[in-house]
């Protein structure tokens, strides 16, 4: 069997905002998805303690508290770690220590299976599916805990006290030229919709296409762009069948990693507006406004709109406020042009300097 | 042509929700059946009510900024009095107080507990007129604005909590009622890609509850202010109805975003933030 699986984050958000999770063991060939609730405090840790449950821990789903005790507690030891840093970095958690004495916890989905040769078992709770896929790539069967049309308040796990809806075992066996998907819910509801026209052949086929965690970025981004899948973390894992049934993982996208990446690159930025800032820092607008000169003063209109980029971005460094008084918004520029442009116009300007003197 | 408010508030998207707030003389009054004054009792409505909000969109670190709140307090003159994304408010409260409150213990009985609750509005202390049209006029600006920069996000939504009717500048309380409903329907029929924009509202005067009346005969038993206070509220739209089903908020057919006799904590469930608990919503 293939495995490939992948991730992403809402529109605007980040990796570190990511409230799903999903994990796959190959010794075990087991895997799991979980999809965090919005509504509740940190949901992706709880995701995350219920795929690893599920994965590394023989975990028999069960909506009851004392199937979940183990995993709350674990949940609730990190959460508690996270309070006390808080507090000793001279924060005031006071909103998590209301969440936490009102048992305000998280909610999370799960969907998760185990391979025993092409046979499989597992559970589901929630919007979170098993979608079997045919040779056609039709969809014969969407496997979720109740029935329905998708909406906000789906049945989950209580990291704290409670919970919602019951545990739905579900079984099976992968066919020769099947697929099985396990989906969070932006990928379930829109193959849902697609599935009631007969349409769903072509999209299925788009994501078995997907060989790399960039191919499914720009995959979700188009879906959300131009079909109008729903913005929300999306997580997809495709099972397809081979000449082994071991687990062979072709691309499995890692979370952790996905989360490094970003951080390394939010610390390479700032660094980057760092090495600038003693450009920026002390220029105030109407001190832009003069330092950067008008088109009237001969210059390209090359330069001029070189200027004009700088200037936006100045003013954005400076003072964001000032973005309102900006006519044409030019942020599409990276770090890198920038500082590119301002190297570019500090050259300009000192050569013009020059010229004058 | 206008949508039907069912975009989801997001990071990506977030929604502008302006909250206006009776500040006259009146609100000095008694609240029906309480020994506590209006302006007490509204005041603690919407510190409620920013926080909900700011607990709904809390993700155990820090709320993400789905919404930008602006409050206005009116008596003789509309005034901001707070204003920001949900991260701004939620570091910059006024202060913190503690106030004690009942939970569940887990085992089906109820314990005493101290809750954090974070302040940006006080109660008022001075007399004053209710120059409402003033308040509708400067939240028109804002959604105006805010519809001009960002024409792809939800419609905003405006909450007034009131005591009341209209009166200012020595006019005529009909002339008042007339010029602030006139504002309110030029609101109502502003809109953007997701609708139109919507007013809420909620009275506080009485102690007659009534929950999204779907006609003004519902609530002519509360006196002409209710009936005034229907006919600026907007009907509850087709993509808010599902969040108050799940809310167990009762919604019929033509109901209407206005609440008479309680706070207004209930219009923000019908608000959708994304994927929430359902039931731990319930207040």
């Amino acid at each position: 069997m293939k495995i490939r699986g992948f991730i992403t984050h809402k529109k605007a958000e980040t990796y570190v905002d990511c409230q799903d999770f999903f994990a796959v063991n190959s010794g075990k060939k087991s895997v799991a998805i979980s999809d965090g609730m919005s509504q509740s405090i940190f949901p992706q840790w709880w995701a995350k303690e219920l795929v690893t449950a599920w994965n590394e821990n023989d975990w028999q789903p069960n909506n009851t508290d004392e199937s979940l005790s183990l995993w709350r507690e674990a949940w609730l030891n990190r959460v508690l770690t996270f309070l006390e840093s808080e507090k000793s970095k001279g924060k005031n958690p006071y909103r998590l220590e209301n969440s936490l004495t009102e048992k305000r916890g998280a909610g999370a989905t799960l969907c998760a299976i185990k391979f025993i040769d092409n046979q499989w078992n597992g559970y589901v709770l929630g919007d979170s599916c098993l979608i079997i896929v045919n040779a056609d790539n039709n969809i014969t069967d969407i496997l979720r805990s109740n029935e329905g049309e998708f909406g906000n308040h789906p049945e989950f796990f209580d990291s704290m006290i409670g919970g919602k809806g019951e545990v739905k075992p579900i079984a099976g066996v992968l066919h020769p030229l099947c697929k099985l998907l396990l989906v969070s819910d932006p990928f379930a509801e829109f193959l849902y919709e697609k599935q009631k026209t007969h349409q769903e052949s072509t999209f299925i086929q788009q994501l078995l296409d997907v060989q790399s965690h960039e191919s499914f970025v720009a995959l979700v981004e188009r879906w959300r762009e131009e079909e109008g899948m729903h913005n929300d973390d999306s997580t997809l894992v495709i099972i397809e069948p081979n000449d082994t049934q071991e687990f062979i993982l072709e691309s499995i996208d890692d979370l952790a990693q996905l989360c490094k990446e970003e951080q390394q690159r939010l610390e390479e930025s700032q660094k980057q507006t760092e090495a600038i800032s003693p450009i920026i820092s002390p220029i105030t607008e109407p001190q832009i406004t003069s330092t950067i000169p008008s088109s009237e003063q001969n210059l390209s209109d090359d330069v001029y709109c070189l200027l004009e980029d700088i200037k936006t971005f100045l003013i954005q460094k400076v003072k964001p406020i000032f973005l309102k008084r900006i006519v044409k918004k030019k942020s599409n520029k990276t770090l890198d042009q920038l500082n590119s442009y301002i190297r570019t116009i500090d050259t300009i300007l000192n050569r013009n300097n020059n010229a004058n003197k | 042509m206008a949508g039907k408010n069912e975009m989801q508030w997001s990071s990506a998207t977030p929604g502008l929700l302006v909250i206006l707030l009776d500040q006259s003389g009146s609100m000095l009054c008694d609240y029906a059946g309480t020994t506590e004054t209006r302006t007490v009792y509204a005041t603690r409505a919407i510190n409620r009510v920013i926080d909900e909000i700011i607990q709904k969109n809390f993700n155990g670190a820090t709320p993400k900024n789905r919404c930008f709140i602006a409050v206005i307090g009116y008596n003789q003159r509309a005034k901001e009095l707070c204003s920001g994304f949900l991260t701004n408010l939620n570091d910059n409260p006024i202060r913190i107080d503690d106030i004690k409150q009942k939970v569940s213990d887990g085992a089906g009985g109820l314990v005493e507990t101290t809750k954090k609750m974070p302040i940006w509005v006080d109660p008022i202390t001075e007399d004053g007129s209710t120059n409402m049209k003033e308040a509708f006029t400067l939240a028109k600006d804002l959604v105006s604005q805010w519809m001009q920069d960002k024409p792809n996000n939800p419609a905003p939504v405006i909450i007034n909590i009131s005591d009341g009717i209209p009166y200012y500048e020595g006019k005529d309380v009909k002339d008042c009622m007339n010029e602030t409903i006139q504002v309110a329907k030029e609101i109502m029929s502003l809109s953007c890609a997701d609708g139109n924009v919507l007013i809420f509202n909620a009275e506080i005067g009485n102690n007659i509850k009534v929950i999204f009346p779907a006609a003004k005969s519902e609530v002519s038993s509360v006196g002409e202010e209710a009936e005034f206070l229907y006919e600026i509220t907007s009907e509850i739209p087709e993509g808010y109805k599902e969040a108050a089903t799940k809310n167990e908020l009762p919604v019929k057919p033509g109901a209407h975003g206005c609440i008479f006799g309680a706070d207004g904590t209930d219009l923000i469930n019908l608000i959708n933030f994304g994927s929430s608990k359902g039931q731990k919503d319930k207040k």
